[in-house]
């Protein structure tokens, strides 16, 4: 299990926990980030943060504080692709993480 | 940019409950995702033009219309867009409550095509509260471009509420959504929604409490919960008993006192958890809702999985570390030197004919007899700074307003608050902040109405606070019309871009202090750390480009104009009074000036330049026809013809180099426009906080142009 914060671009996770509380906890679970939720990270800010998450269809920034409260579990990747190629999970999946 | 005329006319959220209705009239509420374009079916629905955008958050006030179908008359109200109903933020409270308490016939939940599996958490809540549910799939032609294909019967069946897909831009499906919607309202169609069955353990509880809150609590009546509406409602107890459940602390304090204390001791043994539980029935209760979510995905949405995503091969260079932020810098500059060079044109048109206006009305009231003081205050004061403010103030305006709305349409506002975030993240500011600080190039008072996208309290006020210091669209005039008159090489005929440079570098500048007042403020008074962030990047859309110009250009247009009637007419005519009523020897604005002199030249600038800020209070747009009223009225006159006379005048009341620079920058930072002001003291309530954001951009003015004006004089340039 690590962070949603230090996976890097290119790679799939899905997500174990949160430990957010409060209104971040119900604005995290009202975008879908409930345990289980396959998430991908796509891009990196111009200074590294925030990065851009698809969450159930949706491009969502998170900044660095917050997706450290995320933990996950890493899926897969593409990261032999570089860091900016579109590609789909279903691709990539197979490959090695 | 976002909020218009007439939306900013209209009422905080709270006034959402105030349905005035007859008795043959239907309510109907429109509730969504952010950004699903529910302005849009607003707008298709009932024929009004509610200004849309692509970003998240955008209609902060809400807004209401009518339609008759079928000779069904309905009234349809726009909720602000909300992921969730757990009441999280001011947002969702309202739209739950509105659902709940605000005596709604029905409920049409848009969702947006591409994104559909986000959306049905929120349709699963709302069928939660009532059975009156539409679903409307927005966005069916985005999705068909996209080779997404949704099987909507198979949804509807699922969900057992009517579903209908729909474009509401090109009005498809607009028709059937007016059919369902009526029939569900009156009850011809009755929907039988399938919610979402949780974990054995979840429904146990809310069995034993549905059954005490039935059996104790017959109605709830809505005045508890805040709402002044007459007649009571029964809320469904399902929903009570889930919100009991899982902790809506809000919701159990507002009815708790019509519960006899036996019950409640018998719900909370019900309950009997501790804050862990709680904390994991409601993961477990989203888990779910998204769980079936999953499901109607999987089985009734078919997507081209290797198509490769063009928004993602746009963001690599519109977000990219390279390019991200010159593109901005490069946009903005390419939208102002169409701006700069568009308006010449339709400026000197206006004012040739505006002015020509004037000779014939001169030689009328000289036909007339009519004497001179008459004509001075009505031609040379009030017609003249009227035709002022149209024919220099409003060609720039009516050009950049539509501009930007496109790049708002597109979806650029956002990766433009991305790009920026972690500067306003070092600046211990909202990220959101960059979307409300881009709304306040329209207009500022709108900027800060839209502060109330940001949820802590602290950075909102920080938003406000700072919103001054990007020029809206009532101060870009004036310095694009001294940028162009001072910085036209003299010879060059061709493209002039010199004065673009200087206007661009003007808005960084203020984006500048933007961030480090907005520092200096978390640091001093309003000490914190950055709240939580989270932006939805929408998809790219093709921006509908004429419809945006029509009513922008309509909607400028009519707010300029009404303005330059109600502010600028009477505040020329009080200028050319002031100027010729004499006490000793010096006109009022004689006195006024040298009194101001003294205090301007410190700064670089002169009393009448002073004088006409501070008569610019009611609007900023009439800061430069004031200037040349006030100018004119004591010296020679001048036929304008051209911003070459412009400069002419400017530079025979001894402008320099100086003087434009400081009245571009005191234009710049000064105290935020009469409007502008009363909405600060709307929306902080504070008067404290609205002398604070009048001091500080003045205050800072001040220190700017002072420092300006030393460095000037000591290079023997002033």
């Amino acid at each position: 299990m690590s962070k949603l914060a230090h996976v890097s671009v290119g790679n799939y996770v899905t997500v174990e926990h949160l430990s957010s509380t409060g209104m971040l906890r119900e604005r995290m679970l009202a975008l879908g980030l409930t345990k289980g939720a396959k998430i991908e990270v796509i891009r990196k800010g111009p200074s590294g943060d925030p990065t851009i998450y698809n969450i159930r269809g949706a491009m969502i920034a998170l900044r660095e504080e917050e997706a450290s409260l995320i933990a996950v579990n890493v899926i897969g990747g593409c990261t032999e692709y570089g860091v900016n190629i579109p590609i789909h999970p279903e691709q990539c999946l197979n490959r090695p993480v | 940019m976002g909020l218009t005329f007439q939306s900013t006319q209209n009422n905080a959220l709270t006034d959402l409950f105030k349905v005035e209705k007859h008795d043959n009239q239907y309510i109907i509420a429109l509730a969504g995702n952010p950004n699903t374009g529910k302005s849009t079916v607003f707008n298709a629905l009932t024929g009004l033009r509610q200004h849309t955008g692509n970003w998240p958050g955008k209609t902060v006030v809400n807004a209401r219309g009518k339609f008759t179908h079928n000779h069904q008359e309905n009234i349809l109200v726009d909720l602000p867009g909300t992921y969730s109903l757990f009441a999280a933020s001011v947002e969702e409270t309202v739209a739950r409550d509105f659902i709940c308490f605000g005596n709604a016939d029905a409920v049409i939940v848009v969702a947006d095509a591409t994104c559909l599996e986000r959306n049905l958490n929120l349709v699963y809540q709302v069928m939660e509260l009532t059975d009156n549910v539409v679903l409307c799939i927005n966005l069916i032609d985005e999705a068909k471009k996209k080779n997404i294909i949704i099987d909507a019967d198979g949804i509807e069946k699922t969900l057992g509420i009517p579903v209908v897909l729909c474009a509401a831009r090109k009005g498809i499906g607009i028709k059937e959504l007016k059919d369902t919607i009526c029939k569900v309202a009156n009850d011809q169609l009755k929907p039988q929604p399938k919610t979402v069955i949780y974990s054995d353990y979840i429904e146990q509880k809310v069995t034993a409490i549905e059954a005490i809150i039935k059996t104790n609590i017959t109605e709830i009546s809505n005045t508890e919960i805040g709402n002044t509406e007459k007649n009571s409602i029964d809320v469904n107890s399902r929903w009570l008993a889930l919100r009991i459940l899982d902790g809506d602390k809000k919701l159990v304090d507002s009815f708790i006192d019509y519960i006899d204390k036996d019950s409640i001791e018998a719900i909370q043994s019900i309950i009997n958890h501790n804050s862990i539980e709680k904390c994991k029935i409601r993961d477990d209760i989203s888990a779910q809702i998204y769980k079936q979510a999953e499901a109607i995905r999987d089985k009734f949405i078919k997507e081209d999985k290797i198509k490769i995503n063009k928004d993602r091969v746009i963001d690599n260079y519109i977000t990219s570390n390279i390019f991200g932020i010159p593109l901005m810098l490069l946009m903005l500059g390419g939208i102002l030197w169409i701006t700069i060079t568009g308006a010449n044109v339709p400026s000197t048109i206006l004012a040739d004919f505006l002015f020509g206006i004037e000779e014939i009305l001169t030689a009328w009231f000289i036909n007339m007899n009519a004497p001179d003081w008459l004509h001075g205050v009505l031609i040379l004061g009030l017609y003249r700074t009227l035709a002022w403010v149209i024919s220099v103030m409003l060609p720039p305006m009516a050009i950049f307003f539509p501009l930007f709305t496109i790049l708002e349409d597109i979806g650029y506002l956002p990766r433009v608050a991305f790009n920026l975030d972690h500067l306003f993240k070092k600046a211990c500011a909202h990220g959101k902040q960059c979307l409300t600080m881009c709304m306040g190039f329209g207009c500022n008072a709108a900027g800060i109405i839209s502060c109330r996208i940001i949820d802590s309290p602290r950075e909102r006020l920080i938003a406000i606070l700072t919103n001054n210091f990007v020029p809206c669209n009532g101060r870009f005039p004036t310095l694009i019309a001294i940028a162009t008159i001072f910085l036209v090489a003299k010879s060059s005929n061709g493209i002039n871009i010199l004065p673009t440079i200087a206007v661009t570098a003007l808005i960084v500048l203020g984006i500048g202090i933007t961030l480090l007042v907005s520092y200096g403020l978390s640091k001093t008074i309003l000490k914190g750390i950055p709240s939580t962030f989270t932006l939805e990047l929408p998809p790219y859309r093709v921006p509908q480009i004429g419809r945006v110009i029509y009513t922008s250009i309509i909607d400028r247009t009519m707010f300029v104009l009404w303005r330059a009637i109600i502010i600028a007419a009477p505040a020329g005519a009080v200028t050319w009074v002031l100027a010729n009523i004499y006490i000793g020897d010096l006109s009022i604005i004689g006195h006024i000036v040298s009194f101001l002199d003294p205090f301007a030249k410190l700064i670089g600038l002169d009393g009448y330049i002073l004088m006409a800020f501070i008569l610019g209070l009611p609007a900023n747009e009439i800061v430069l026809p004031v200037l040349l009223m006030a100018y004119l009225s004591t010296g020679s006159m001048i036929e304008y013809d051209s911003l070459e006379s412009l400069k002419t005048i400017l530079i025979d009341n001894g402008w320099t180099y100086l003087t434009a620079l400081n009245m571009m920058l005191f234009s710049l930072l000064h105290w935020p426009c009469g409007t502008t002001l009363f909405t600060i003291k709307k929306e902080t309530g504070s008067w404290k906080w609205t002398a604070v954001s009048a001091i500080l951009p003045t205050t800072i003015g001040i220190i700017v142009c002072f420092i300006t004006t030393i460095i000037f004089r000591a290079l023997g340039l002033g």
